[in-house]
């Protein structure tokens, strides 16, 4: 399971980051809690070429080399499929960062930030429900992105 | 099908998950000689810098053993017999294997220097119990003197150093982490930590450890020092392998299956000598994510699977005091070097031929990702891609033709080891 972005369809309104930063440190989907009372962190960069942008988001690798060099076993898969950090256990070495063809992976402060698909949300990921122009899927593992 | 593990590290975890992941009925027993159980070794250093807790070092838990079926013993490994395919253990004990895998990593140097002898007060920082005691032993404002400025060395000095002590560095050749930056980035690297308080002696060795805490340098100069943390390097630990005639050289030799020289007998982590996917030589690399990768592919291999392994790629990542330090490949490797730094950010790729063979990156970890990814599928660009590049480099910079390969990989294999 993951999020592709598509290209194409990308306005590069970066409405994705901002619900994804108000989805997840317990905003609760709140855009106003996110940004006036707190510090949002989204979990992925919008990236802006020349002529197009995209969303460079976690393909959740089946055979993840971000997940095989984590030092302390912080990144896990769960029974899903989906790669994400138990931010208590992270201590911050960007060893996951360094390994990570796609540069998805961000760094923070205590933890590193990186795509959780929005696990503890039901129904679509934040950034798919919110993309005003259909860019953003998620698909699950077999289907074509 | 019975398996043994010596070791219970990285290689070990990602061996139980390995076998594992094609036999999942064949008894396991892994040898936990340190009798720690599963931790993280480079916690170590944030265990003493008060930053992690006993219950936060753990790298694999002990249901993850119970979950996976693995017997751990609490002993340590003191001889195999290869002829009965047994495992001696320091209590006696014989553990019979069918395929044995050797993860019993390496231990640290200590040289030849009149007055070392490891005590009170000179000591190594490389197990969990080493940081226990160094625990005890930091004091605020006392004085503290690390020989060696490798990755362990500066981080225990990071440790002590926030931790409230006056830390020295000494490094005999003339740059700290020589094997990792060039000279220009260590000099950055070493202005960062000196204007933190860490003081950093270069191009000196030391000659003598006295009984009066002090520690003598080639310039006769002499440093006090209530404790001493010597960190020139680790060596595999071969004396298990030699001793059952494997053959060695400054590791063990594997084949390309992590196999040694025994048919029954893999072996993986610290321990070996492997390849630099870049240099094509020989190497001990000593790095976790390998250990993790040859641990998982000697476990499959182990269980019947014929994944090969391709070697390592020298990378590291590190934080120093506030600073990030990723480099991939050894600061030896000639070619064009192209610089790009802006305040706190440095950047020092290095091409041969339009390919990129080494790079290093101060604070600036996003890019180094996809920076070791151009590395190992070895894209050629043309000068004037990399001169672009280098002027503002950035993930918006990577061609269209890099993000099409990865898919392309990621379509086609997810597996890196590109035998299953």
């Amino acid at each position: 399971m993951k999020v592709v972005s598509s290209a194409e369809y990308c306005l590069g309104c970066g409405l994705c980051r901002i619900h994804c930063a108000a989805g997840h440190d317990g905003y609760n989907g709140s855009i106003l809690k996110a940004y006036k009372r707190g510090t949002p962190r989204p979990r992925a960069d919008l990236i802006v070429d020349q002529d197009q942008s995209w969303l460079n988001t976690c393909q959740h690798c089946p055979d993840a080399p971000c997940v095989n060099g984590c030092i302390t076993g912080a990144l896990q898969r769960d029974e899903r499929g989906v790669v994400y950090i138990e931010e208590e256990i992270c201590v911050s070495c960007y060893t996951c960062i360094m390994v990570c063809p796609y540069g998805h992976i961000l760094p923070g402060e205590q933890a590193v930030l990186k795509c959780d698909l929005c696990r503890d949300r039901s129904g679509q990921p934040a950034c798919v429900a919110a993309c005003p122009n259909g860019a953003l899927r998620l698909v699950n593992e077999g289907e074509i992105a | 099908m019975k398996y043994v593990i010596i070791g219970n590290g990285i290689a070990a975890a990602g061996a139980v998950e390995g076998i594992r992941s094609r036999d999942r009925n064949g008894a396991i027993a892994v040898i936990d000689g340190e009798q720690r159980g599963s931790y993280s070794r480079p916690l170590i250093t944030y265990y003493l810098a008060g930053k992690r807790k006993a219950e936060q070092m753990r790298y694999r838990s002990p249901a993850f053993f119970h979950q996976h079926g693995v017997t751990v013993i609490p002993d340590r490994a003191v001889k195999i017999d290869n002829q009965a395919r047994q495992v001696i253990l320091q209590s006696g004990q014989a553990v019979e294997y069918d395929r044995l895998l050797l993860a019993n990593g390496a231990s640290p140097i200590i040289p030849e220097i009149p007055g070392i002898a490891l005590g009170d007060w000179v000591k190594t920082l490389y197990t969990w119990q080493d940081a226990e005691q160094l625990d005890l032993l930091v004091t605020p404002g006392h004085k503290a003197v690390v020989m060696g400025s490798g990755l362990i060395g500066l981080k225990a000095a990071e440790a002590l150093c926030q931790r409230g002590m006056k830390v020295t560095v000494v490094e005999k050749q003339s740059q700290i982490l020589p094997r990792l930056l060039s000279r220009t980035s260590a000099d950055l690297v070493s202005n960062h930590l000196q204007d933190r308080g860490m003081e950093i002696i270069t191009g000196q060795e030391v000659t003598r450890i006295n009984e009066y805490h002090q520690v003598e340098l080639d310039n006769d100069r002499r440093i006090e020092a209530q404790l001493v943390i010597v960190a020139i390097g680790t060596k595999p630990n071969l004396s298990l392998a030699a001793a059952c005639g494997l053959a060695v050289d400054r590791g063990i030799l594997v084949d390309s299956y992590l196999r040694t020289s025994d048919t029954n007998i893999y072996a993986a982590g610290d321990v070996i000598e492997t390849t630099d996917i870049l240099t094509g030589f020989p190497s001990v690399m000593a790095l976790l994510p390998l250990a993790h990768q040859e641990g998982l592919i000697a476990g499959q291999n182990m269980a019947g699977a014929a994944c090969s392994y391709p070697g390592g790629l020298f990378i590291n990542s590190v934080n120093l005091l506030g600073m990030n330090i990723i480099a991939a490949g050894s600061p030896q490797i000639p070619g064009q070097t192209w610089l790009w730094q802006q305040r706190e950010q440095y950047l020092e790729l290095v091409t041969e031929c339009g390919r990129l063979v080494r790079y290093i990156a101060l604070n600036m970890p996003q890019i180094t990702g996809p920076l070791i990814s151009l590395i190992e599928q070895q894209l050629k660009f043309p000068e004037s891609f990399w001169q672009e590049f280098a002027s503002q480099p950035g993930l918006n910079r990577l061609p269209k033709l890099y993000w099409e390969a990865l898919k392309e990989v990621q379509e086609n294999d997810g597996c890196r080891c590109g035998a299953i």
